[in-house]
C-alpha cells in the first residue's frame, strides 16, 4: 500500500502511525520527498529541499524502533523551515539574493534543533518575502509561493513557504516567524492553523532577524494538537536569542482539550470591526456564534498602536541592513529596498515615541484582559488575494493592498501577546479565512483551548488542498 | 500645543541621505518619499497623542545578558 495517503494526516498521526508500525521512517521520509518532487514545481514552497538528511534522520529513527527504543513524540513527522532558520549546510537566503552569498550556517536553529530532537523528519527550507518584509508571499527572486486552495492566488507571507508546505501537504508542520502578521496571514490566507507565542516565548537563536523588537517564530500545522507538540517541543529558555524569556517550559501537553466552560471570550469591536470585507464578517461570525460569543470589546488606539508597529519596524530594520544598503541596494527587492531606505531616514524621535506607545498601549490592553480571557478578531480582511494583485477598497476607499494585509495582526503582535490563527471556511466559498484567538501574556493555552474548540466543532479545519486545485 | 505637520519627504531625503552612506538611484527616489509620507503621517498622529510622562519606552534589553 502507498504510504502517500499518510502524508494527509496531521503530525500526531503520521507519528502515530509510526509508532504502531504502519509505516517506517524510510517510507514515510521518500513518500514526502516524493510528494515535493511532484508538487512543488507548482507550489514553489521549497527553496532547498534536504534529502539526504531526512533519509538519514529516518533510518536512524527506524533503527531505533528496531532496537524496541522508547521514540520521541513527533518521531518521523515531516517538518520544514521558513528560510531564515539556519539549517546547517546551507546558506540562510532570508528570501534575498544577497544572503546566499554567505557561506553555509554551521549550526541548525535553536526550533529546528528542538524540533528534530522531538522526532521530526526536516525536509528543507521554505520560500519567504524578502527579509520577511512582505504580506504577500511573493519574492522577486524565488518567484512567488502558490495557495494550494488556488495556485492563481497568494499564500500570504512572510511565512508563504510554510503556508503553502502545510496546506499542500508536503510537511505536517511548518516553522514560521511573525514580526507584524507573517505567521498569521500565511495561515489565514491557506488555511491553516498558526501559533505566534508570546514574545519571547520560542527561541529565535540562529535565526536571521528582522526587527528584533518584535520578532516571533512559532509553528503552522493542520491541527491544534500539532500546534500544542511542536510548541511543547519547542519551548525552554536559550542563551542563543537575548529576547528568549527565562522562564522554564510550560507545556501545554493535552491542556487545550479542556474546553471552554467558564471563559471570558469576547468579539473587539473597533478598529477590528472597520475595514472588513464579507468573508472575514462571516468568519467572525461563524466562530463567535459556535462561541456562543456576545460580548464586545475594543482596544483603545489600535489604529496608533498599527502605525507605531509600522514605525518601529522600518527603523530597526533599516538600521540592520545598513551595510547591505550601502554595498548591495541594487539586489534587493525593490519594495523592500524602497522601505528599507525610508526607514533609515526616520527622525529618532519618532521611533522612541513609538516605543514609548507601546508601553502605553500594552498597560491599555492589560486592563482589558481583567474583563476577558480572549478576544476574537479577524487575522485578515479578505481572503488570498489574486497574486500580483496591487490595490483593495476596503470601506469603499480603494488603498495599497500589501501594508493593508496586516491591518488587525498589527497591532497585537505590537505587544507581544500570544495568538491562535485558526482556519475558518465561510459558507458558499471555497477560500479560507483566518480568525485571531488573543489571549493575555503566557497564556498561549487559552487560545489554544478555543481553537481547538472550534476544531472539535468543525468551525475551523485545515485539510490538505486537493492538488491539482 | 501646535500639531506637528507631517514634514517633506524631499527635505528629509536631502538633509538625511548623505549621513546614511546609500547611494540612492534617482529612480528610486519618488518610491522612497512615498514611503517616508506614509511614516511621517503616522508619526504626526503618534505625536499629537500626549503620553504621560510616567511612561517610558518598551525595548528589549535585560541586564545580564
Amino acid at each position: 500500500m502507498s504510504t502517500d495517503p499518510l502524508l494527509d494526516r496531521d503530525a500526531v498521526g503520521i507519528a502515530a502511525a509510526f509508532h504502531a508500525g504502519d509505516a517506517s521512517a524510510a517510507e514515510i521520509a521518500e513518500a514526502a520527498l516524493a510528494r515535493i518532487a511532484a508538487r512543488n514545481p507548482v507550489l514553489n514552497a521549497f527553496t532547498d529541499v534536504t534529502a539526504d538528511r531526512a533519509r538519514a534522520r529516518a533510518a536512524a529513527l527506524d533503527a531505533a524502533r528496531a532496537r524496541k527504543e522508547a521514540l520521541p513524540p513527533l518521531a518521523a513527522a515531516p517538518f520544514a523551515a521558513k528560510n531564515l532558520f539556519d539549517i546547517a549546510g546551507i546558506a540562510t537566503r532570508a528570501g534575498s539574493r544577497i544572503n546566499r552569498d554567505l557561506p553555509p550556517a554551521t549550526t541548525d536553529a535553536t526550533l529546528v534543533a528542538r524540533m528534530e530532537a522531538a522526532g521530526g523528519l526536516l525536509l528543507g527550507g521554505l520560500n519567504m518575502g524578502e527579509y520577511a518584509y512582505d504580506f504577500t508571499g511573493e519574492n522577486a527572486h524565488d518567484g512567488p509561493s502558490r495557495n494550494p486552495h488556488d495556485t492563481t492566488r497568494m499564500t500570504g507571507g512572510s511565512s508563504g513557504g510554510s503556508g503553502g508546505a502545510v496546506a499542500g501537504g508536503l510537511a505536517a508542520v511548518a516553522l514560521g516567524s511573525d514580526t507584524n502578521g507573517s505567521i498569521r496571514v500565511p495561515s489565514s490566507f491557506c488555511g491553516t492553523f498558526g501559533l505566534k507565542p508570546t514574545y519571547g516565548r520560542l527561541s529565535r537563536g540562529h535565526s536571521f532577524p528582522f526587527v528584533a523588537a518584535l520578532d516571533h517564530v512559532g509553528p503552522l500545522a493542520r491541527s491544534v494538537r500539532d500546534l500544542a507538540a511542536g510548541y511543547d517541543a519547542m519551548q525552554g529558555p536559550d542563551a542563543a536569542d537575548p529576547g528568549c524569556a527565562r522562564r522554564p517550559a510550560e507545556p501545554v501537553g493535552a491542556g487545550f482539550e479542556a474546553g471552554i466552560a467558564g471563559l471570558r471570550i469576547a468579539r473587539l469591536g473597533g478598529w477590528f470591526a472597520q475595514h472588513r470585507l464579507a468573508e472575514s464578517d462571516a468568519a467572525m461570525d461563524l466562530v463567535c456564534s459556535a462561541l456562543g460569543v456576545t460580548t464586545e470589546a475594543a482596544l483603545p488606539e489600535a489604529e496608533r498602536a498599527r502605525g507605531a508597529a509600522f514605525l518601529i519596524t522600518m527603523a530597526e530594520a533599516a538600521e540592520f541592513h545598513l551595510p547591505r544598503l550601502r554595498e548591495r541596494p541594487g539586489d534587493f527587492d525593490p519594495a523592500v529596498r524602497d522601505r528599507l531606505i525610508a526607514g533609515a531616514l526616520l527622525p529618532a524621535a519618532w521611533l522612541m515615541t513609538a516605543q514609548r506607545f507601546r508601553r502605553w498601549f500594552a498597560d491599555q490592553v492589560g486592563s482589558v484582559f481583567r474583563d476577558h480571557d480572549v478576544l476574537l478578531a479577524p487575522a485578515t480582511p479578505m481572503p488570498a488575494p489574486r497574486l500580483g494583485t496591487q490595490t483593495v477598497t476596503l470601506d469603499g476607499v480603494e488603498m495599497p493592498l500589501r501594508p493593508n494585509i496586516g491591518l488587525y495582526t498589527q497591532p497585537i503582535s505590537f505587544i507581544g501577546l500570544p495568538v491562535v490563527a485558526v482556519p475558518v471556511w465561510p459558507a458558499g466559498r471555497g477560500l479560507p479565512i483566518g480568525v485571531q484567538v488573543i489571549a493575555p501574556p503566557w497564556r498561549e493555552d487559552l487560545a489554544m483551548r478555543v481553537a481547538h474548540a472550534l476544531e472539535r466543532e468543525g468551525i475551523a479545519r485545515a485539510p490538505v488542498a486537493p492538488f491539482g486545485a | 500645543m501646535p500639531d506637528p505637520t507631517p514634514p517633506d519627504p524631499e527635505a528629509i531625503i536631502a538633509a538625511l541621505l548623505p549621513a546614511t552612506g546609500i547611494p540612492l538611484d534617482p529612480a528610486w527616489r519618488a518610491a522612497v518619499g512615498a514611503n517616508l509620507r506614509v511614516a511621517g503621517a503616522i508619526a504626526a498622529s503618534l505625536q499629537t497623542f500626549r503620553l504621560p510622562d510616567t511612561v517610558e519606552p518598551a525595548p528589549v534589553f535585560e541586564p545580564g545578558r
